[in-house]
């Protein structure tokens, strides 16, 4: 691949979409529709929950919070590097965050999102222990184009329309005017050749406006392409041999691009498969399928009820880039075959119509899971906690770390317009996290993440009952949340139900 | 700059002239000239500035000095010019009235209204450009429509500071003369400089074996060094103006690295530390040079719209000349020091990271090669025909 190079700002930004489109064609997000960046962890003795909102356009201002857990914080600064490779070696200056006055603990900051991709949010943290840092992965990406103020637009159209009247108007005053000796007066061939040039002017300005309008709509739809390019990517599910899922993305560019080829393990497999009957999400299996010799993937299904599924696939591609591939298949009753020891799912209630299900749930081996929660409103960010207790209401002691978390949490709603997988560590993807700390060796480790050599680490025996999940619901309705932990060896699956205002 | 000279006594009256006394002009310069010359020069710099500053900092906001002083530009050019013909439309001076044109019952220099149609084009820009960037994303690509209309309004302030000063020059004579000469091939050496600062995406170093570079320097320059030498008095205007723009653009290009700077935005793939200039000018004042000798062979035809067809084509060979070898150099190890400066990259550009940055960048096949070269030809006919027509009709201008 040619680049050529570049020295003026927007070339550079053609450059990231080059690099977006050649390097790792394809980014999407490892959820649907929640785009925003919720993450906890430490930096060094500083316990962070980190929220990124990202901004609808690339480049674009995302909001940064964050939130401290103790007062040892003195000030936090953050800039923005690639998650990995050339981009990430140095880094602009510092933005440093604002402390709120009314909560010493809470810092806010603002920061450029300038290219598209994989993206690493450096905090650097100073406090009575000492300076540390966190590295967030950040997934930029455009959304939407924003809609223009009909003020915004009639100001435009009323300056406008005065420029191009005085434009004309200009001309037939140069054409008429502009050559006669000062103080003559214009003379019936000067007016006439003013009123032609008038005549012509307008044609010209004409031309220009439909020039520009033309011009205006061929970019709103490059950025409408651009945009629509990270929507989940399409994925074609198909059955084959009775119980053998097939999963092919079909998206022009994966299949150009073989981004399938290339993707990272993430908590130690190539793919995150989640299959949810709908409409009334009652039944639900979180699978791995391993990718074959053609860049598909496959997986044995285990039996399965009839009936139509959503397929959500998540996927780390080479950059540290999360996707989800999307797509449906109408199944027939599966006998199918053993589970393999990650795979889990089960059959659920239907999903209740307004989200108001009991805060409890109680498994088939008596374990609760109990849920504890206030009001929830979209794009607050908030601690999801959950405990597990035995049959006894005590806090059970036998939790295991499930592919190397304290817990993985499924979030859908009702339409399926949103989709999360996140962990106690938030919503970026672990490959992800471990490129960013790979980069910088900084001491960091996301909270309940099983990673060696690390003392916060969720080992066996020592994952805590009590579960809290950093996340933000992207919009108002009814959502189901699949709990999933494992002790004693099982793999447990709690649900849950709620309305978000 | 008190000096007096006698509009009368430098044209012949025309016969449908009214029969009244022709004022005297009081200055040779007067202050809204210089006005629209300021604005001139801050929306030049300030481009250049602007530029570097995003390469070298990053445009983390609307409010950087470098965007005031081109929107100080508008602002400057449109009170300048709205007070002048408020002035000319209101006020009891014969001076100016003599020599307004008449646009919706006001009156004024035809400069005037150019420069400040101009300034208000810039202005409306600005919440365009503002929205763009909400909808679409920061300066995606410097030509946008808002920024196109940002860059007309320049445009037209610039052709509307050549407009003034050309009616100025054809109505004067003598030392006054001699004077709004150098301002005008000053404004013009401005212009050449602003016109450089447009083609910046099409001329980088590694792009100078390519059509598409000839192309964008036959439509850049050629209108502003002939039109303007048609007015000029000078035996060298084109030169001068080349010579302006090359000096300015060296003068950047080693000032701007001694002004520390760091980068605001990330990812950022250069450790910098100061200003980033940008590139070694191109070799304009070769063509530049080439043109004030045909000039002064073409004599009375310059300023036809034939001539420009041979003007086109004289431009364009000897640019050709000159830049394709000097290119060969740019990209040689001799070429990567301050002076020449291709050692310079902006904080975002990855060069020498994931790409070598000291390589020509061809563009296709031989034969559409040979057909872009065509183009660029056909364009530098064009643009110099228009620049033939433009300042023939600039030595008329009165008012």
């Amino acid at each position: 691949m040619i680049i050529p190079r570049l020295r003026c700002a927007a070339l550079a930004l053609e450059l990231a979409c080059v690099v977006i489109f050649q390097c790792f064609p394809c980014p999407a997000w490892a959820h649907v529709g929640s785009p925003n960046v919720f993450y906890v962890g430490d930096a060094g003795p500083y316990h962070l929950f980190v929220t990124v909102m990202v901004p609808q356009v690339i480049p674009g201002i995302a909001d940064v919070e964050v939130r401290t857990s103790s007062d040892q914080v003195r000030e936090v600064s953050t800039v923005v590097t690639r998650l990995s490779g050339v981009g990430s070696r140095y880094a602009p200056v510092p933005d440093l965050a604002h402390r709120s006055p009314a909560d010493p603990r809470l810092f806010t900051s603002s920061v450029w999102l300038m290219e598209y991709g994989s993206l690493r949010l450096l905090l650097k943290v100073t406090g009575s222990g000492g300076d540390a840092e966190l590295s967030v992965p950040v997934a930029s990406f455009a959304r939407q184009s924003l809609p223009m103020p009909r003020w915004l637009g009639a100001l435009l159209l009323a300056v406008t329309a005065g420029l191009a009247v005085g434009a004309i108007s200009i001309v037939g005053a140069a054409a008429r005017d502009s050559r006669l000796s000062p103080g003559a007066t214009a003379d019936q061939r000067s007016r006439h050749r003013g009123r032609l040039a008038m005549a012509a002017a307008a044609v010209i300005v004409a031309a220009l406006f439909y020039l520009a309008f033309a011009w205006w709509d061929v970019d709103a739809r490059d950025h409408a392409r651009l945009t629509r390019r990270f929507k989940a990517p399409p994925m074609a599910v198909a059955l084959e041999e009775d119980s053998r899922l097939k999963l092919t993305a079909t998206d022009p560019d994966w299949v150009k691009y073989r981004v399938m080829d290339k993707v990272l393990p993430d908590h130690g497999h190539l793919m995150h498969l989640f299959l949810i009957r709908t409409p009334a999400f009652d039944r639900f299996w979180h699978l791995h399928p391993a990718r074959t010799e053609d860049g598909r993937f496959d997986v044995n299904l285990p039996p399965l009820d009839p009936g139509r599924y959503q397929a959500f696939a998540d996927v780390v591609d080479e950059s540290g880039f999360p996707w989800t591939l999307v797509g449906t298949i109408d199944l027939p009753q599966i006998k199918g075959a053993a589970l393999s020891p990650d795979d889990s799912g089960g059959s659920f209630a239907p999903l209740a119509e307004n989200g108001s299900a009991s805060a409890t749930d109680v498994l088939p081996d008596g374990t609760r899971v109990v849920w504890k929660h206030d009001l929830l409103e979209k794009n607050i960010p908030l601690a999801l906690r959950f405990s597990v207790e035995d049959a006894g209401r005590s806090p059970v002691r036998d939790m295991e770390p499930y592919m190397g978390m304290a817990a993985h949490l499924e979030i859908v709603r009702s339409d399926l317009s949103v989709f999360a997988h996140i962990h106690p560590s938030g919503s970026a993807p672990m490959a992800a996290v471990m490129l960013a700390n790979g980069e910088t060796g900084a001491s960091s480790a996301p909270s309940g993440m099983s990673m060696p050599n690390d003392s916060k680490m969720a080992r066996p025996g020592e994952v805590e009952p009590e579960l809290s999940i950093p996340y933000g619901f992207p919009k108002s309705g009814v959502y189901r949340i699949f709990v999933q932990f494992k002790r004693s060896n099982r793999i447990e699956t709690a649900v849950f139900d709620t309305q978000v205002r | 700059m008190e000096e007096v000279i006698s509009p009368a006594a430098t044209f012949e009256a025309r016969p449908d002239a009214a029969p009244r006394t022709v004022a005297t002009v009081r200055r040779a310069v007067r202050w809204y000239v210089w006005c629209l010359a300021a604005a001139v020069t801050f929306d030049a710099f300030g481009g250049y500035w602007d530029i570097s500053w995003h390469i070298s900092i990053g445009r983390d906001t609307f409010w950087t000095p470098a965007h005031m002083m081109v929107y100080l530009a508008g602002i400057l050019a449109g009170v300048a010019s709205g007070y002048t013909i408020l002035a000319t439309t209101f006020g009891s001076s014969d001076d100016y009235r003599d020599t307004a044109v008449s646009v919706w019952g006001l009156r004024g220099p035809l400069g005037c209204f150019v420069a400040a149609w101009g300034g208000v084009a810039m202005l409306t820009s600005a919440p365009f450009d503002n929205w763009w960037h909400a909808a679409y994303g920061l300066d995606v690509k410097i030509l946008s429509l808002p920024h196109s209309i940002l860059g007309l309004g320049e445009t037209m302030i610039t052709l509307g500071t050549v407009i003034l000063i050309a009616a100025h020059l054809n109505r004067a004579s003598g030392t006054a003369r001699a004077k709004l000469d150098r301002l005008l091939l000053y404004v013009g050496g401005m212009v050449v400089f602003g016109s450089a600062l447009l083609i910046l995406e099409s001329t980088p170093m590694e792009f100078m074996h390519r059509p598409n570079f000839y192309g964008a320097v036959a439509r850049a320059f050629p209108i502003a060094l002939i039109a303007i030498s048609c007015v000029s008095s000078s035996r060298w205007p084109a030169t001068v103006m080349a010579t302006i723009y090359t000096a300015l653009f060296l003068g950047a290009l080693w000032l701007f690295p001694l002004f520390p700077a760091e980068p605001k935005l990330g990812p950022v793939y250069q450790p910098i530390t100061h200003m980033v200039p940008l590139w070694f000018p191109v070799l304009l004042i070769v063509p530049a040079l080439a043109l004030d000798l045909l000039r002064r062979v073409a004599g009375d035809r310059w300023g036809r719209v034939t001539t420009g067809v041979v003007a086109g084509c004289v431009y364009l060979a000897a640019f050709v000349a000159a830049q394709w070898p000097f290119a060969d150099f740019l990209l040689s190890p001799q070429a990567r020091n301050p002076i020449f400066g291709t050692i310079y990259f902006g904080y975002f550009d990855p060069a020498n990271l994931t790409y070598d940055p000291y390589r020509f960048i061809t563009q296709g096949t031989s034969i559409q090669f040979l057909s872009g070269m065509a183009i660029a030809l056909l364009s530098s006919i064009v643009f110099s025909c228009i620049g033939m027509a433009l300042g023939s009709w600039l030595k008329t201008v009165q008012r």
